[in-house]
């Protein structure tokens, strides 16, 4: 029997919202994306040395680890981190090749950037901070990255090289990152990049009941499609894998422009009702590689909400993706604590 | 579990492309290193480095890693629109130097160019899944792993499990800056260790279930026994021993192996103080109670630091030791750093010997550990 892989721990590192549970209530507001000042969060001290994104990386994922044992069977060995970035460490790439040229030696460079010229950095860094000493994966797969890597995170728990696996998918606005991604937008000023991590604690279900955990929801199916639809094809691959046809809830991917017009795609419909459909980019710009996690912390509060106010939403798709490469769908479904709190009605 | 088999290898480095020509190469010894053909010399203490040189700028890396798909995929004899296949490409650097031209020189560069998939489709015609992992050092070992994982859980039907790297102004110029002198070589676990030198190269397998295989009528090159993956969770750079013995172990606990059983150990030998000491002591502790110790050699001394590729670049010398009965030796290597005297590095030419079972090492920045343990099989492809 493999194991079920669920959600017991959600953190942000995103501006205006201080506490992860207000995300869904934050959606809703009507804010302009802002940057996010990990300084404020983390302190001077520990902000001293890190990138922008470690940093982002490190207060979404203090929030996430909260009241998480860090000790006994289920940390340490099986403990596993996944990161999800893109853009990441280009900052300091940038910076390295400028001081070269400006100086004329690499004998101006500064030793304390050469770990930060690995794009893992942020990865074993979380790693470090949380005793983490398990599986370790940098995902830098594109549009469709945060997805990608939080498939592989249930996949480690699934083949049991993790109990646990603190998934973090994080962007960093700084120059070299703005303008990568707003000359790919054509320059017109949509494609706005803010900044922001997201974390997520996936773990074994046995794990999650044996210390009584919080759950938020279970991670259910995954799928990629590329060729004409992928949206569409992704969506339909992940929910058929389990057999699934209702949605409640489907958050969108960042090139969808606008949600409702996407592919006009037959989403099948949750007991007559038509699916929720979320879009992060009005509240949160451009997430790129820190989308997917972003919305799998939307998801997992909105499946815990449902689960507890028995609403009809048992089920939600994450999508992210671009035309070019491909999209990747994720299904989650009520679990854990919310279906067994439902079954004992 | 049915066992997971090789059926097919590509690998192109400074000293050779395709896993015979390669190989013969480094049972040759010879050396890819030459001067710095792609960065300013100016600008570097070091002046050489084991590059691929004539390439066009920028995409260097996904060229490489598209040359070694496509020698992969042939050697297996399977199409790349093949259904049911997933590609897991490990990279410590990415296309971060086409960053480096986009900012420096103008040259084009759009975001999914910094990763894989957009190149193995227009180049392969690969239509599939394609994931990326940046795993610094250790990526393609890592790589390999997943790919045990998802064939295990039955994710995917067969993986192209690959490894490419190119050098970067950014990362040689840090490593210039922290090597206190250029140095004439790579030299693994030599004394004095001097330092690492970084090297260009790519390198690719077909990973896929043996009776998978056997329904297609291909002999396997290899047995996947099983991939180990940890993290020191210690230190930014510096690798630490308890992480890389627990990752030699969880490799062979996985491969239900002991040590005894290892016929040849292809070391991630850096030439650095760090991973050259570090390496050996571990080496020293989980293979120490062995009557006859385990044979060691390290290829970067002829190939260099090939970053996240070594890994794969390791498992495809690994292969043709197997088939061959023939250990690459570790060139350019005499006097041993103190805690490497008790291994049995194989130095100066290459040693005929059995190797039914080979354990491959790669670790990375961040205490990035992959160890992975491959078996000759005895349905095997001939020489």
């Amino acid at each position: 029997m493999r194991e079920q892989a669920v959600v017991t721990g959600l953190g942000l590192a995103a501006a205006g919202i201080d506490r992860v549970a207000d995300l869904l209530d934050a959606l809703e507001d009507d804010h302009e994306p802002e940057a996010f000042d990990p300084r404020s969060r983390l302190g001077e001290r520990r902000s001293r040395y890190h990138d922008a994104a470690t940093l982002m990386a490190l207060c979404a994922a203090t929030e996430a680890l909260d009241g998480i044992p860090r000790r006994g069977d289920d940390h340490g060995e099986t403990a596993g981190v996944v990161v999800s970035s893109n853009l990441g460490n280009l900052d300091t790439v940038c910076r390295v090749v400028d001081v070269l040229r400006r100086r004329g030696s690499a004998e101006a460079l500064s030793p304390m950037d050469l770990p930060k010229a690995s794009s893992n950095v942020i990865a074993s860094t979380l790693a470090i901070e949380f005793g983490c000493r398990g599986v370790n994966l940098t995902v830098c797969n594109g549009a469709s990255s945060g997805t990608d890597a939080l498939y592989l995170a249930g996949v480690a728990i699934r083949a049991g090289r993790a109990r646990r696996v603190l998934v973090v998918g994080v962007e960093a606005s700084h120059p070299p990152a703005r303008r990568l991604l707003e000359a790919a937008d054509g320059g017109d000023g949509k494609a706005r990049l803010v900044g922001g991590a997201a974390a997520v604690v996936i773990e074994a279900a046995s794990s999650a009941s044996s210390r009584g955990a919080r759950t938020y929801a279970q991670i259910d199916a995954y799928a990629h499609h590329m060729g004409k639809s992928p949206v569409a094809g992704s969506i339909d691959a992940a929910l058929s894998r389990v057999g699934e046809r209702r949605l409640g809830l489907w958050i969108v991917p960042e090139e969808a422009g606008s949600p409702a017009g996407v592919e006009g795609s037959g989403l099948p419909f949750d007991g007559g009702m038509p699916p929720r459909i979320l879009d992060l980019s009005m509240r949160f710009g451009l997430l790129y590689g820190a989308l997917g996690v972003f919305q799998c912390v939307a998801a997992s509060l909105w499946l815990e909400s449902a689960a507890t106010n028995h609403g009809h939403g048992r089920t939600a798709v994450l999508t992210s993706g671009s035309r070019s490469e491909g999209a990747s769908s994720l299904l989650m479904r009520v679990g854990g604590d919310g279906r067994s709190q439902c079954q004992s009605e | 579990m049915d066992d997971l088999v090789i059926t097919g290898a590509g690998v192109i480095t400074s000293i050779g492309r395709g896993r015979l020509e390669f190989f013969e190469a480094l049972c040759r010894g010879e050396s890819g290193l030459g001067p710095l053909a792609y960065f300013e010399p100016r600008l570097f203490k070091q002046r050489s480095a084991y590059e691929i040189p004539g390439q066009t700028e920028p995409l260097r890396s996904s060229r490489l890693l598209c040359l070694a798909a496509r020698q992969a995929l042939e050697d297996a004899g399977v199409e790349p629109d093949e259904q049911g296949m997933v590609v897991v490409v490990g990279t410590g650097l990415r296309e971060l130097r086409s960053v480096e031209l986009w900012h420096t020189r103008g040259d084009e560069l759009r975001p999914e160019r910094l990763h894989f998939a957009d190149a193995l489709r227009e180049d392969l015609g690969f239509e599939g899944l394609t994931l990326t992992l940046s795993n610094a050092c250790a990526a393609s070992g890592f790589a390999l792993g997943v790919a045990e994982d998802l064939l295990e859980l039955g994710e995917a039907e067969r993986v192209l499990v690959a490894g490419c790297d190119t050098l970067t102004e950014s990362m040689f110029g840090l490593l210039d800056r922290v090597n206190a002198v250029e140095l004439p070589a790579l030299r693994p676990f030599g004394a004095p260790p001097k330092g690492v030198l970084m090297g260009d190269g790519a390198a690719a397998v077909l990973l896929e279930r043996r009776d998978a295989a056997r329904a297609r009528g291909r002999s396997p090159l290899g047995v996947v026994k099983g991939v180990g993956m940890s993290c020191d969770a210690y230190n930014a750079t510096a690798p630490r021993q308890d992480g890389i013995v627990a990752a030699m172990r969880q490799a062979q606990r996985r491969a239900r192996i002991a040590p005894a059983d290892v016929d040849l150990l292809v070391a991630h030998g850096t030439g650095t103080e760090q991973n050259d000491r570090t390496e050996a002591l571990a080496i020293g502790e989980v293979f120490g109670r062995r009557t006859v110790p385990v044979p060691v050699t390290g290829l970067k001394s002829m190939v260099g630091h090939t970053s996240g590729a070594s890994g794969l670049v390791g498992v495809v010398a690994a292969l043709e030791a197997m088939r061959r009965a023939l250990i690459p030796p570790t060139a350019h290597v005499s006097a041993l750093i103190d805690e490497a005297r008790d291994l049995d590095l194989v130095a100066g030419d290459a040693r005929a010997a059995e190797v039914r079972v080979a354990q491959v090492n790669a670790f990375g920045f961040g205490g990035l550990n992959a160890v992975v343990i491959l078996e000759r099989p005895e349905d095997g492809a001939g020489a």
